[in-house]
């Protein structure tokens, strides 16, 4: 592979250190949870196109970092 | 609400099996689950969207212990575009229309799922694991990834 900067490297180095690591541990240093205010006040919502669900997204607050 | 975790990707694994489920994980989760390194709050599953897969889907997830409504089953049943569920032991999101992928013959040795040209093919046992990342590729693993940590597949 070849590598065009530091922030390659990096990233390789991300990659390689996860690589070594069993999925049961990878999966509990990928997965969290924090409130997510409006989004987590429901507890069913469906959308008839992923349109709807964009324009959905776009009422939450911009650091939950769903919007465009 | 506890995060997800491995148990609780095992446990979709098995309903989705023992019912013959046809989805993948996309999104950030297939890519974690493929070894990517970094963080999320939910699994995103993208479902085969036919009648009997629907109605499968809304077994398996009573099995998992969502409590559907009625009219939410019906909706999960009819494969609406995007679906979160936040009212079982996890939070997931079930995409039946993911942008960037467009669906092909789902037979049983049929491509599966294509973008930018790219090809890959779905597996019976719903074992697989595809993921896009910033529009980029889609990853598939061809064997069973949950359970045994393996992470392979073509792009």
């Amino acid at each position: 592979m070849e590598l065009s900067d530091d922030s390659d490297r990096e990233w390789l180095k991300e990659f390689e250190a996860a690589r070594l690591r069993p999925l049961e541990q990878r999966l509990r240093y990928a997965f969290i949870h924090t409130y997510k205010p409006i989004l987590d006040d429901a507890e069913f919502r469906s959308f008839d196109t992923m349109a709807d669900y964009r324009a959905f997204c776009r009422t939450l607050p911009d650091w939950l970092g769903y919007g465009d | 609400m506890a995060a997800f975790d491995y148990r609780q990707a095992s446990e979709i694994r098995d309903a989705f099996r023992g019912h013959e489920i046809r989805y993948l994980f996309i999104g950030k989760s297939g890519a974690i689950l493929l070894g990517f390194p970094d963080t999320t709050q939910d699994a995103d599953l993208f479902v085969e969207k036919t009648a009997l897969n629907g109605d499968r889907l809304v077994k398996a997830l009573h099995d998992l212990g969502f409590r559907l409504t009625d009219e939410q089953a019906e909706e999960v049943r009819r494969g609406k575009a995007f679906i979160q569920l936040k009212n079982g032991p996890f939070d997931l999101d079930l995409v039946f229309a993911p942008d960037g992928i467009e669906r092909r013959g789902m037979g049983k040795s049929g491509a599966g799922v294509r973008r930018s040209g790219v090809k890959s093919g779905w597996l019976e046992d719903a074992d697989a694991v595809c993921f896009v990342i910033g529009g980029g590729a889609i990853g598939f693993v061809r064997e069973n990834c949950v359970g045994r940590g393996a992470a392979g597949g073509d792009t």
